[in-house]
């Protein structure tokens, strides 16, 4: 079980000084040790996993007390974990016998107990000595600290059980997520949650189930509520699996207030609401955001003609600024917290919030309608527009409009050349700032035709086998942004060598050289790359024949997916194509054999592959085009039933780039 | 853990702090002075070069010691950015870093200076539950332009018992001078030793002794590549302080045998509860081996967990209570290895810790005793003079000992894993502690066998099982490998590794079975289409092949020596024609023999059948980096004619 915070919590909302005296705070304080409930004979002599056969270890309680109260520091949420697991292997074991508890400078960690119970039923307890904490990373005043502890006598068929408590600062129980799944499988997971009750301020809590069949809550003596979830597996990473919150159980809990009390019986009338305060908060920030300077920086989006050459003006101007994460330190020394836009633009550099400010100014001052916006992000979750909650819309954006018409602009997306959104934003709900309708409206989601890889390669093969020749590619739309900011990651020589290791990943023994790469710090040139490529061996020899797959981008590729069976839906991030061109020259005096190049692959109307082969008139040369077109319909999320045939797809595409022409000396059989 | 901290976070927090100070910082003269020389000629093709390396310590009569360091560094290239930085290691509670100065001089001569919000402090080891050990960090490569130099003086302190120092003289850059220095009290002595460079020959002022080296070229990191340990110079130094300075003094192995015993030996006392356990492993008429391979399996698979404090006092080399380990049932190495020693004292057999380095066999050099070459800690276990494995020695005083390694719970008691064979351990004893070379396993004890039978149909779906059969070291990795697994886990695994050789293959069945001596998958597939049509009336099938390509030599260029391990490979596959079809073409029959090793194939047909017969066997050791050529040529013709594929035809 582990939680998340969306959004932004009531501890924003309400400060964090306020000083009511309403609960007895007891957070943090060593509490007296309770007594360990008693074990279960039937536990200690279960000797497979009940929830998922084989299973290295099972936990039969996972067990977490959620408290929020207030001190004189402020509020604050108290976590108490009592966990219970079940060893069944010495991979069990050491995975789940030494506990970590990171935490960092606002939380306290206590009360930290633990003991074993062998499987003759005697009992090892954790003494307090072997309870270590340490700095993990230390930076001027910041710092992350974890305790440690091995659970003791640990082995096969031992019951381990542990408690501690997490008192964070600062912090309320509000906008949570609270998932019930784990890396281990699970008997039984149970929440207890006592919120907090401020007159006047906190008139209660709200849970929503996701995922899950809900568990009615129940009022138990100490005055938490609590819910739970039984037998539930442990948790697989899948290639192309949708977010957690959209595969597993998870509750998650609100608090309400006499502003918001209500709002979840009625959606649309909540999202009006929420648009106008977000239209209310946007006019406040942009009110004297057009000042004559920023007229003045906008007289390139004044002369451009319409929407689309006014929005690349704006953005021309707004990318001069470096976002101040990543920028680098000569640039962070230049910044300065209480700076104006017009400051960050002759800084060059500022925060997301100045940049989108910075373009806001422009995009005004330039004769077009800006409103605010807050889009979801699917990467963690898919924003379901019943939900009535604003926390599960994270990231703001800008609705753009002019006579021309309007669209939604992302200026933090800084390799976007159009300024769209990411492919996270993308096919999710948007709620734009407005005074008159609920304003929640969805982010269109890019075509396959957007999202492109070009390639091309023109390559002589040796008679030894060996290939030799130029190579060069294109990434656009989303691959390109993601290929940019990866490369923001990490320095130009990493960038190099990893860029080689791929080659060398699928092509054993390929030299590359000749590495140019463009575009990767511009926002509108796409990403590309050119190389020289030699490698030996690429042609399979038989006493008389070579075999040559023409499909090099492809070469040494495993399928898209392996496993034979599948548990959880197939997500693509965005739709894509891939567009690959071979040129493939032989050696003089050689030929290539009749072949029937293999033919197209279709799935449904999400996904089409072409293949297609010319062998020139004098049998020296093959041009391969192929072209893969994945979520052509833009379609991305693909039901388990679906499994087999996009498994078949993808296998059949893997099978003909595997396609090998045969080659022989001229003139002999 | 609520809320996880995310993985991001620290990096995160980085990226947000404010930038280093620009300002007209007061750059020490050493370091103007350095800035100022032009770029040398040194290895011009690298991208960073270490301009000055420059460690001066001065011993107090109680042993303290005071280190300050100068080091400057010029970045040429973007190659060299990450060559701007220092990191330092210190011991939380025994030592500290008094201060730590760093700057970026740019071309332009600009100045960054990094202050305390630069300066990471982390943990040296994250893996360990405790380790007192800790590294200050300062990383300026995203300051170093080409053309800037990055400088660091840093001052430490340490109160430790050791009077050992060792220095690795240079990382892979190149180095224009690297020096170093001892300041001792009066009527102390040194001595001192290099490796991997001819000897660099102390200069002794008064009670200053320095070394000194220079123009030292870059070491470019290559795959197969030895030890960096085993290429850079390194300079080692033993400082002996008079009789009555209260330290240790470590002038010869036999004086550091006898510090190790004092603190080893009292750890693995025998008590009751040792004895009753020794009594209930070992088997009523057992012998010594038997005892000493259950007693062994039981403790290899006691948990490893590290919890390293103490360690300038000697804590990195005493063990916990053997009666400590037999409540907890996890330790460390020396732990275990100690564990192991009380559980058979209990039993009448007499073993001796054994310091080794692990990781690099070339580690430990004779000609300096001292603790701190080692790393790792194992036991040497007196046996009768029959016993015969691959893990014996047999000491001229001591007589017949088994290397064990209670650590390593894939590799069984009686052989020793490739990480240690033919390294230098020290067996600890007050009076009888020698140094000792481990074995070295030949190639066939490492041998990984594979039987395939197949069969194609017309379609050219392709069936057929596989049985794999591994031994020694081969099986050691493999039960490594799975030891991190699941049993579906380790089935996927399988499945994806066949399937790299034969696209498309499913499994069908699956049955591994470890034993003591050896590892056997047995398994059956389905691969449809797998043949290639390439006519009507032709189909192509690539045989099954599996096993590694060798070592990624595609450089034009090789300046280190490739270091290969021992190994052999026996394959045979048959193959089982579809109806209709007989051979048109068969892979060559291939056969090699050079000094990297030797392999052959061949192919025959046998009615409705093709059979296949390869075999590799890999000599193992270290080939000259001129040979790479030689290495690169063998792989290539190994891989061109494992995967040489057979071409059938419809009569």
């Amino acid at each position: 079980m582990a939680t998340h915070r969306l959004g932004l919590g009531l501890t924003t909302v309400l400060g964090l000084a306020f000083s009511i005296d309403l609960l007895s705070a007891q957070a943090g304080k060593p509490q007296a040790p309770a007594a360990w409930p008693p074990v279960d004979p039937a536990e200690l002599a279960q000797a497979e996993a009940k929830v998922e056969k084989g299973a290295d270890a099972e936990a039969l309680l996972w067990d977490m007390r959620v408290a929020d109260g207030v001190d004189q520091h402020g509020v604050y949420t108290e976590y108490r974990f009592v966990i219970r697991v079940k060893i069944f292997t010495d991979r069990g074991r050491d995975q789940y016998a030494t506990v970590k508890v990171p935490f960092s400078p606002r939380v306290v960690v206590s009360n930290i107990a633990g003991r074993t119970v062998r499987p003759d039923g005697t009992t090892v307890e954790l003494k307090p000595a072997d309870i270590f904490e340490r700095t993990v990373a230390k930076i001027g005043e910041y710092s992350f600290r974890e305790k440690v502890f091995v659970l003791p006598a640990v082995e096969k068929g031992s019951i381990l059980e542990y408690r501690y408590t997490e008192h964070h600062l600062y912090s309320l129980s509000d906008n949570l997520q609270l998932f019930f799944q784990q890396a281990m499988p699970i008997q039984r997971a149970v929440y207890h949650i006592k919120p907090l009750a401020i007159p006047g301020r906190i008139t209660g809590m709200q849970a929503q189930w996701y995922h899950a069949t809900p568990v009615p809550f129940t009022r138990e003596p100490d005055g938490y509520l609590m819910t739970y979830q039984a037998n539930l597996p442990a948790v697989r990473p899948e290639p192309y699996m949708p977010p957690a919150a959209e595969l597993q159980p998870w509750l998650f809990i609100y608090y309400v207030t006499p502003e918001s009390a209500g709002d979840t019986g009625n959606p649309a009338a909540y999202w009006l609401k929420i648009g106008k305060s977000v239209s209310e908060a946007f006019k406040l920030v942009t009110t004297k955001l057009v000042t004559p300077d920023v007229i003045k920086a906008a007289e390139p989006v004044r002369a451009a003609s319409d929407l689309d050459s006014k929005i690349a003006a704006a953005l021309d101007i707004t990318r001069t600024v470096t976002p101040l994460d990543g920028a680098s330190p000569a640039l962070r020394g230049k910044y300065k917290p209480d700076q104006t836009v017009i400051d960050a633009l002759k800084r060059g550099v500022g925060t997301e919030f100045q940049i989108r400010m910075l373009f806001t100014g422009l995009a005004l001052a330039g004769g077009l309608e800006v409103k605010g916006a807050l889009a979801g992000n699917r990467e963690s979750l898919f924003m379901d527009p019943s939900s009535a909650n604003i926390a599960f819309l994270q990231v703001p954006v800008l609705a753009v409009r002019s006579a021309d018409g309007g669209r939604f602009v992302d200026p933090t997306n800084r390799y976007s050349p159009t300024g769209g959104l990411r492919w996270q934003q993308e096919n999710e709900p948007v709620l734009v700032g407005n005074d008159t309708d609920p304003g929640l409206a969805r982010a269109p989601l890019s075509g396959a035709y957007l999202s492109v890889k070009t390639r091309s390669a023109a390559l002589r093969l040796s008679e030894d086998g060996a290939i030799e020749g130029d190579l060069s590619g294109e990434f656009a739309g989303h691959f390109s942004v993601a290929t940019k900011e990866a490369y923001n990651q990490v320095t130009p020589a990493e960038w190099e060598k990893d860029f080689k290791e791929s080659f060398a990943q699928h092509l054993t023994g390929v030299e590359i050289t000749s590495v140019k790469f463009l575009g990767l710090e511009s926002p509108k040139q796409p990403y590309g790359y050119a190389v020289h490529l030699k490698m030996p061996g690429y042609a399979q020899k038989t006493g008389t024949r070579l075999f040559v797959k023409p499909a090099v981008f492809e070469y040494g590729e495993p399928p898209g997916f392996s496993a034979a069976t599948r548990t959880n839906p197939v997500y693509f991030p965005f739709p894509w194509t891939e567009r690959d061109s071979v040129t493939l020259t032989l050696p003089p005096g050689y030929e290539f054999d009749e072949a029937t190049a293999p033919s197209g692959v279709r799935f449904a109307e999400d996904a089409s592959y072409e293949y297609a082969l010319a062998i020139s008139a004098d049998r020296h040369e093959v041009v391969l085009k192929r072209t893969l077109v994945v979520c052509n319909n833009k379609r991305i999320l693909f039901e388990v039933s679906e499994y087999p045939g996009l498994k078949k797809f993808f296998d059949l595409v893997a099978q003909n780039d595997g396609f090998a022409l045969s080659v022989r000396k001229a003139g002999s059989q | 853990v609520i809320p996880r901290l995310p993985a991001i976070a620290l990096a995160a927090t980085i990226a947000w702090l404010p930038g280093a100070a620009l300002r007209a910082a007061s750059v020490p003269a050493w370091l103007k002075d350095a800035t100022a020389l032009a770029d040398p000629p040194l290895d011009r093709d690298a991208g960073a070069i270490v301009l000055v390396d420059d460690i001066a310590i001065e011993i107090g009569a109680d042993g303290r010691k005071r280190t300050v360091e100068h080091y400057a560094v010029r970045v040429r290239k973007p190659t060299g950015q990450s060559a701007a930085g220092i990191s330092e290691i210190y011991q939380a509670g025994a030592g500290r870093i008094r201060g730590l100065k760093a700057w970026t001089i740019k071309p332009s001569g600009q100045v960054v200076e990094y202050g305390r919000d630069r300066i990471l402090d982390l943990a040296l080891v994250n893996d360990d539950v405790y380790n007192d050990m800790r590294r200050q960090v300062v990383r300026a490569g995203e300051d170093a332009e080409p053309g800037c130099v990055f400088g660091a003086e840093v001052t430490s302190d340490e109160r430790t018992v050791f009077t050992n120092f060792e220095w690795q003289l240079q990382e892979t850059w190149p180095v224009l001078v690297a020096r170093r220095s001892i300041k001792t009290p009066e009527q102390w002595a040194i001595k001192s030793v290099t490796f991997n460079h001819a000897p660099i020959e102390p200069i002794v002022n008064g009670r200053v002794t320095q070394w000194e080296v220079r123009n030292l070229k870059g070491i470019l990191k290559e795959p197969a590549m030895p030890a960096l340990s085993d290429l850079a110079p390194r300079l080692a130094a033993t400082v002996l302080p008079p009789a009555d300075a209260r330290l240790p003094l470590f002038d010869a192995w036999s004086s550091v045998s006898r510090w190790l015993s004092v603190i080893q030996d009292p750890p693995a006392a025998v008590t009751d509860d040792i004895r009753v356990k020794s009594v209930a492993l070992a088997g009523a008429d057992m012998t010594v081996l038997s005892k000493v391979k259950a007693f062994g399996r039981y403790v290899q698979n006691v948990r490893y967990i590290s919890i390293q404090m103490g360690m300038a006092q000697g804590g990195g080399y005493q063990p916990h209570p053997a009666a400590d380990l037999l409540v907890k049932n996890y330790g460390d190495c020396k732990d275990k290895a100690n564990f192991l020693r009380s559980l058979l004292a209990a039993a009448g057999i007499r073993a001796y810790m054994v310091a080794v380095h692990l990781g690099d066999p070339g580690y430990v050099r004779e000609d300096w005793p001292s603790p701190t070459q080692f790393n790792h800690a194992i036991l040497a276990v007196s046996v009768d003079a029959s016993v015969e494995a691959p893990a014996m020695i047999r000491h001229p005083q001591l007589g017949p000992l088994l290397i064990v390694d209670a650590t390593d719970d894939q590799t069984p008691v009686g052989e020793l894993s490739v990480d240690l064979q033919g390294g230098l351990g020290l067996v600890v004893s007050p009076t009888e502690g020698a140094i000792v070379r481990l074995p070295v396993t030949p190639a066939d004890r490492n041998l990984i066998e594979r039987r395939w039978t197949t069969q194609l149909d017309a379609k050219g779906t392709l069936t057929g099982s596989l049985v794999e059969t591994s031994l020694g070291e081969e099986a050691s990795n493999l039960r490594r490998y799975v030891s991190g697994l699941s049993a579906a886990g380790f089935a996927e695994a399988m499945e994806r590794r066949i399937a790299a050789s034969v696209r498309g293959a499913r499994i069908d069945r699956f049955e591994p079975t470890s034993a003591p001596d050896r590892y056997d998958v047995s398994l059956s597939f389905t691969a449809p289409a797998y043949a290639q049509a390439l006519q009507p009336a032709l189909l192509l099938v690539q045989p099954p092949a599996l096993g590694d390509d060798g070592p990624d030599l595609s450089s034009p260029t090789r300046t280190s020596p490739i270091r290969l391990d021992p190994a052999m490979a026996k394959e045979r596959i048959e193959l089982k024609l579809p109806a209709g079809f007989v051979v048109d073409e068969l892979p060559a029959t291939a056969s090699l023999e050079t000094t990297v090793g030797r392999f052959t194939a061949t192919a025959r047909a046998e009615g409705d059948r093709v059979v296949l017969e390869r075999s590799l066997v890999l000599v193992g050791g270290l080939v000259p980096a001129d040979r790479a050529g030689d290495v690169r040529q063998f792989f290539e013709r190994v891989r061109a004619a494992r995967t040489s594929p057979i071409v059938l035809k419809k009569p």
